[in-house]
């Protein structure tokens, strides 16, 4: 008989909050179950601002999935976003052991020890070590084992975060008695199952615009080279037009959703949009210019943000980004955004269509990352430890009685 | 279903400074209306099955007493009569002769005194002898029979006097005088070379079962070139499969070094150093230095001359 789990992939957004549940069965496959999405509360640019009412809205979707899915969840994969995670790169080198200069697995243990041993200032913690190509004498190989070599290194793109951003969290998971197996930043879940192999292999900038945070991940040669957190999204769009306007928070959103494009054109100067569009009290006729220009400054603004940090970094080639842009996120939803990406990036640029192999409703912007966290479920990360949990019947005993 | 490929995906961050460090329970939990309904409805069916075990266990207790109640008491007769005959079984060599000395058992002794319980334990705590059981078969024999370590590797240990002695080492680790064992089968085992810890102790030794394994394919597989298996050195093979990168290094009369993967199967492993041998055997037969099968996938072949090609 083999082994079933049910996993919930967690995001806490700064919009919404979202829930999937998958069920594995033993290490072959995961089919969806179950999924719930609510507003979010106390969640400001995807930090928790609020524990009681963030933990609140998250409890309550964590349960309605699960009621959904007619299943309890016995483990949690959490995606984590928010400006306080940063990355740097971390190289690590070693001179190969052996007399004959054959590289073993100690000396690749060794490389990969010494580039994660960089320690962090107190209150930081560190999210992921992303393995990045081996090099030996200097020359890039995918794997080293049994080359002949004196000097091996290894680098890491290691992501950290803020200790206490990260504790409330899991603070918040824990809440309900479930345990986190996982932490997944957002923008390489959504990466994950995004991109083919081959687009990872080509190079490939994913970026994930929410609601408080843009996210991004860039890959090169199928490795990810940088990851990145910008701490603007569309509520900040909605927020410059409820200024621009002089229009309410909620109309503006409306208004963005309804007329909104994100790149300006000459044509726009003639034509007029209304504000609720039935000719009640409070409804007027804006230039759809003024709004088109708002949208455009904003949203070029996140991509110039990236590029800067791209460049920053000496990752901006574009011939090492063959597949261009990926745009994924609630607000990618927003008309004209890859034309936006592609004046800004000079690159090709597309709006993500989703995963093919799951429902048509889980194929939308919004779930790519906790789609992303399920895929992460069932294959593991690369490195992990993963801890012995009992099976079977010892399983849903220790789950009973709380013992795990 | 998603999920169906695994790339050069992402590594999450394990030991000092990692999230997981932060994942303890020691700091509060946040409660909410939500959870709390979650743990009452926990707590319920946890009730629920309590209440439910202790009605299976009353129910045993009381099927048990009604059926002792009604049980009547048996009158056992037990015969006395002299040990007359001791059945030997073994599953391996050890003789008569060793039998008697350990079990001691002096004429005269009667079916119902033998400690058949100290003597099953005087048998377990031989070396060689995995298990032993004894039976008194009514009238007048005692049967023992015995299952014995299989020797897998020779070993050389320094003796009481200073002086290197030749003992066993069986599957379980085991390292045993070896008693029975005819000359030529013992000189058909390689020596071993044990894997040292940090301290300088080789026991408990770990592993033996995979080299038996390795051994039992090799002699299998290719009889002849077994033969020439001189040493199995477990210098690099802590017995430890979890580990990355164990190997079992064999030395032979023909190939200094023959390394070997614990994580891949022997018996393609053996299979691609017949390969190899052919191979070589075709080019002229010139020596070599060392073979190494542990590779993912290929296998490096290092000659005398310092050449190195890749199977």
């Amino acid at each position: 008989m083999s082994d079933t789990r049910v996993v919930g992939a967690v995001e806490i957004g700064t919009t919404k909050v979202v829930v999937l549940l998958g069920e594995i069965v033993g290490d072959e496959g995961l089919n969806i179950i179950g999924h719930s999405i609510c507003s979010s509360k106390g969640i400001k640019k995807g930090v928790i601002n609020d524990l009681n009412a963030a933990s609140d809205c998250v409890h309550a979707t964590i349960m309605q999935a699960e009621e959904n899915a007619k299943s309890r969840i016995d483990e949690v994969y959490l995606a984590q976003t928010g400006s306080h995670l940063e990355g740097n790169f971390n190289v690590g080198t070693t001179n190969v052991s052996s007399s004959d200069n054959i590289v073993r697995e100690i000396d690749i243990e060794q490389a990969k020890q010494d580039a994660k041993r960089r320690k962090l200032p107190q209150k930081r913690t560190f999210i992921h070590h992303i393995q990045n190509p081996f090099a030996l004498d200097g020359q890039p190989v995918d794997s080293p084992l049994s080359h002949e070599a004196r000097q091996l290194q290894v680098g890491y793109w290691s992501v950290h975060g803020d200790s206490s951003k990260v504790s409330d969290s899991l603070r918040v998971i824990r809440g309900i008695d479930l345990d986190v197996s996982d932490m997944i930043i957002s923008s390489i879940a959504s990466g994950v199952v995004l991109l083919e192999d081959s687009e990872k292999e080509s190079g490939a900038l994913v970026v994930d615009l929410g609601g408080g945070t843009t996210d991004y991940v860039l890959y090169q040669n199928g490795y990810i080279v940088k990851t990145g957190v910008v701490p603007v999204g569309g509520d900040h769009i909605t927020n410059d037009l409820s200024i621009g306007l002089r229009v309410r928070r909620k109309s503006a959103e409306e208004f963005k959703v309804k007329n909104g494009r994100a790149y300006y054109q000459s044509s726009d100067r003639e034509e007029k949009v209304w504000l609720i569009g039935d000719l009640t009290i409070g409804d007027r006729e804006y230039p759809l210019a003024a709004i088109t220009k708002i949208i455009e400054a904003r949203v070029s603004e996140i991509f110039t943000i990236i590029k800067e940090q791209l460049q920053e970094a000496a990752l901006y080639v574009p011939a090492d980004i063959a597949c261009g842009v990926v745009l994924t996120g609630g607000s990618s939803q927003l008309a004209g955004i890859d034309e936006c990406a592609r004046r800004t990036f000079g690159l090709d640029a597309r709006v993500s269509e989703g995963p093919l192999d799951v429902a048509p409703e889980l194929r939308g912007p919004g779930y790519s990352t906790a789609l992303g966290l399920l895929h992460y479920a069932l294959t593991g990360q690369e490195d992990r430890q993963r801890s012995t949990k009992p099976t079977g019947i010892l399983r849903r005993l220790t789950g009973l009685l709380s013992l795990e | 279903m998603i999920g169906s490929n695994k790339g050069k995906g992402s590594s999450s961050a394990t030991g000092t400074q990692s999230w997981r460090e932060l994942a303890g329970p020691s700091k509060r939990r946040v409660n909410s209306p939500q959870a709390k309904k979650r743990r009452q409805a926990k707590l319920l069916k946890l009730l629920a099955g309590v209440v439910m075990l202790v009605g299976l266990v009353g129910l045993v207790i009381w099927a048990s007493s009604t059926i002792k109640n009604r049980a009547e008491p048996i009158q056992i007769h037990t015969p006395s009569s002299e040990i007359e005959q001791v059945i030997f079984e073994t599953n391996g060599v050890l003789p008569n002769r060793w039998l008697s000395t350990v079990i001691k058992l002096s004429k005269g002794t009667t079916m119902m005194e033998v400690d058949i319980h100290g003597m099953k334990q005087r048998l377990e705590s031989e070396p060689q002898v995995v298990s032993a059981s004894v039976e008194r078969v009514f009238p007048s024999a005692l049967k023992i029979s015995l299952e014995e370590q299989q020797p897998v590797l020779r070993i050389a240990v320094q003796g009481p006097a200073g002086k290197a002695v030749q003992r066993i080492v069986a599957r379980d680790g085991t390292i045993y005088k070896g008693v029975g064992y005819p000359k030529t089968a013992l000189a058909a085992l390689p020596y071993l070379q044990p894997y040292q810890r940090r301290d300088g102790s080789i026991q408990p030794m770990r592993g033996i079962e995979k080299v038996a394994e390795l051994l039992e394919s090799a002699r299998t597989k290719q009889p002849n070139f077994f033969r020439t298996w001189k040493v199995v050195s477990l210098e690099h093979y802590s017995g430890d499969d979890s580990l990355a990168g164990e190997v079992i290094e064999v030395r032979s009369s023909l190939v200094p070094r023959i390394i070997f993967s614990t994580s891949t199967d022997f018996a393609k492993q053996l299979d691609r150093l017949n390969v190899i041998r052919q191979h070589v055997r075709a080019k002229g037969n010139p020596a070599m230095k060392r073979i190494d099968l542990s590779l993912r996938g290929s296998a490096a072949v290092q000659f005398s001359s310092g050449r190195i090609s890749s199977f």
